[in-house]
């Protein structure tokens, strides 16, 4: 069985009958100032899968922690809302990879690195 | 002297089944037949000789017409008996039917969107013998979604959840999973509809999705869904022959279509397989009977009949087993736990309920599943303290998911059952998430097609789906009170117990 790359590059493109070319039903334009955020509790099965938030890209950390973060997470009997966003390790999960974020609650989503769609990672720290 | 007319000639059935479907063929000549049929070249498919197409059934109009007419007179004879004696009341229990519930809003349009694209293929295929087995398919999968609904309508007058199928299919966000899935196959070429639906999912997947409900039903006292069952099995078998005949059709056909239809096999055993999660959970969790896991199911109907057997033949033409099939014989331990886990949290948004499971139900899978299980029944535990303090696994919020199958992304790494896969692609500047190397796959093959996903989060967030807020989207669905939630003290356990009640005080009466 061929990797993901030989795969692909063995496979013919696939064809359509016309000219096919249509814009994404996702794009960040259509959220005006917002983006979407995806943020995800790596290792707590609770939930079953990651959050998606609609927040502005200039909110401030502090605003999304109480605002938007803990309202949902506070679900989760052994989450501890007081103990704040230092319990965790905080980071921004590209497929596999973890790219480590230094929390500031007075910096903005979009200047901790947050972008549209992306994913925003936490884990109880150790 | 005069001589007796000779009596009529009576021709054989390959006469009869020749002279009533190929006959009725001609070469066109006002018109070129590109023009005629415009659709078979533009995937790449090359056919030489239509005439090639097998025709296993040798099934004429006259012939077919008879015989769904006597299993539909015995189906609605059925359907009658139980509708008359509340046959409803010796189900095992209500909450059976949410099995039910999913399926008549997941799976009965999509048999009319079948009826539609096989109606299409029976104008659009060049040839007589494919054209008039894609008539028979279309005119099945007709009665099916018929068959099915008047099969169901009768649990609407007593339960919830069954009203609105159509209007919740084009809407909500579980049944975006199946609607996509169909989706993607009627917007393809005609050969990879073929591929899609006729092969991947009527031939390799269709025992996975079709024999888990019905002996489910079969198991729980349904005895219309059981009958349907029976009445749409001998179509079904029709179904398979007429997938695998397409496929040997194309490979025999030209060699260019090798690696085309392999490209296909890959794509759409992964679309399928993951809309059949929806059928491992319901075998594992929904139903109060048992029949069998999802991972013996898994086992029987895929490894053994399709592993073991029909791919074997296929390798014959340069046909290896689907790219992701080997995460999937991973999966079979314990994709079930992890999407009614996805339900069970969500239900709140649905039209059908949840519970924890009773400790009969954990021991059972515990049994089933003793690798993995153990791990997932500690999350059970946790949940089962949580209701007893007051409170009910209910998410606030919305969950991200996958821009490809479009399932909440709860499904974890190859190496870590606990750890839920994260895969993304950029395509022209715009980050598109995935639940796995397969569906990342497929987008990566076709992004211009999958960027227009309707992704129902997504969709909520644009101010697209009625309200901002929870109970503004369920009234968009179509839902009402009592639809979706906790099974315990919902409307429709509170009848259930009512009616029992009632039943055993008045002596049955």
């Amino acid at each position: 069985m061929g990797t993901l790359a030989d795969t692909l590059t063995e496979v013919p493109p696939i064809k359509s009958i016309g000219e096919y070319d249509f814009p994404s039903r996702s794009a960040q334009e259509l959220y005006g100032d917002d983006l979407l955020v995806h943020v995800w509790w790596k290792g707590n099965p609770w939930f079953v899968a990651a959050a998606t938030f609609r927040a502005p890209a200039a909110m401030p950390w502090a605003d999304f922690w109480n605002g938007l973060f803990v309202p949902y997470h506070e679900e989760d009997p052994d989450f501890d809302a007081a103990k704040g966003w230092e319990q965790f390790d905080w980071f921004l999960a590209v497929n596999r990879e973890e790219h480590p974020v230094t929390i500031d609650p007075a910096r903005t989503l979009s200047e901790l690195g947050v972008t549209h769609k992306g994913v925003l990672g936490f884990r109880t720290r150790a | 002297m005069t001589i007796a007319p000779k009596a009529a000639r009576k021709l054989t059935m390959k006469q009869r089944y020749s002279a009533l479907t190929r006959d009725l063929d001609w070469e066109p000549s006002y018109v070129p037949a590109e023009e005629l049929f415009p659709y078979t070249r533009f995937e790449g498919i090359k056919i030489h000789d239509w005439s090639k197409w097998e025709d296993p059934f040798r099934l004429t109009v006259d012939a077919y017409a008879k015989y769904q007419a006597e299993k539909d007179k015995r189906l609605y004879a059925v359907l009658d008996g139980f509708a008359q004696s509340q046959g409803h009341l010796s189900l095992t229990d209500a909450s059976y039917l949410n099995a039910m519930k999913l399926f008549l809003q997941g799976v009965t349009p999509l048999e009319y969107q079948a009826h539609r694209n096989f109606a299409y293929l029976s104008r659009h295929l060049n040839g007589p013998g494919p054209r008039f087995a894609s008539l028979c398919q279309s005119l099945d999968e007709m009665r099916h979604a018929q068959t099915e609904i008047h099969t169901l309508s009768n649990y609407n007058k007593y339960y919830s959840g069954f009203h609105d199928y159509l209007h919740m299919h084009d809407r909500v966000w579980y049944l975006s999973v199946p609607k996509s899935f169909f989706d993607d196959a009627l917007s393809a070429g005609p050969f990879e509809f073929l591929i899609a639906i006729g092969f991947s999912f009527e031939y390799l997947l269709t025992n996975l999705l079709f024999v888990p409900f019905m002996s489910g039903a079969s198991f729980n006292g349904d005895l219309p869904t059981m009958t349907f069952g029976f009445s749409a099995q001998s179509d079904e078998s029709r179904h398979m022959t007429l997938g695998l005949e397409a496929i040997k059709f194309l490979l025999e056909q030209d060699e260019d279509n090798v690696p085309i239809v392999q490209h296909w096999i890959d794509k759409w055993f992964w679309r399928g397989y993951r809309v059949t999660a929806l059928v491992a959970q319901m075998l594992d969790y929904m139903l109060p009977r048992k029949v069998m896991s999802w991972k013996e199911a898994f086992e029987l109907y895929f490894e053994q009949q399709m592993l073991g057997g029909l791919f074997q033949d296929l390798a014959f033409y340069g046909i290896r087993p689907p790219r992701d099939v080997e995460k999937a014989i991973q999966e079979k331990d314990y994709i079930s736990h992890q999407a009614y886990w996805i339900l069970y949290q969500f239900s709140h948004a649905a039209a059908f309920t949840t519970s924890v499971p009773s400790d009969e139900h954990l021991d059972w899978l515990e049994e089933q599943y003793p690798d993995t299980f153990p791990t997932y029944r500690k999350l059970w535990d946790k949940e089962r303290k949580n209701v007893e303090n007051g409170g009910r696994h209910f998410v606030r919020g919305l969950p991200q998911l996958c821009q490809v199958c479009q399932i909440p992304m709860g499904f974890t790494e190859a190496d870590d059952p606990f750890i839920q896969c994260q895969r993304e692609t950029i395509f022209e500047g715009e980050r598109y998430n995935f639940c796995s190397d397969g569906c990342k796959n497929i987008f990566d093959h076709e992004p211009v097609k999958f960027r227009q996903s309707w992704l129902p989060v997504h969709q909520i967030y644009q101010g697209n789906c009625g309200a901002a807020d929870l109970p503004g989207v369920l009234q968009w669905y179509g839902m009402q009170p009592g639809d979706g939630g906790e099974y315990l003290g919902s409307v429709d356990h509170e009848n259930w117990l009512a009616w029992h009640d009632m039943a055993e005080t008045t002596g049955g009466n």
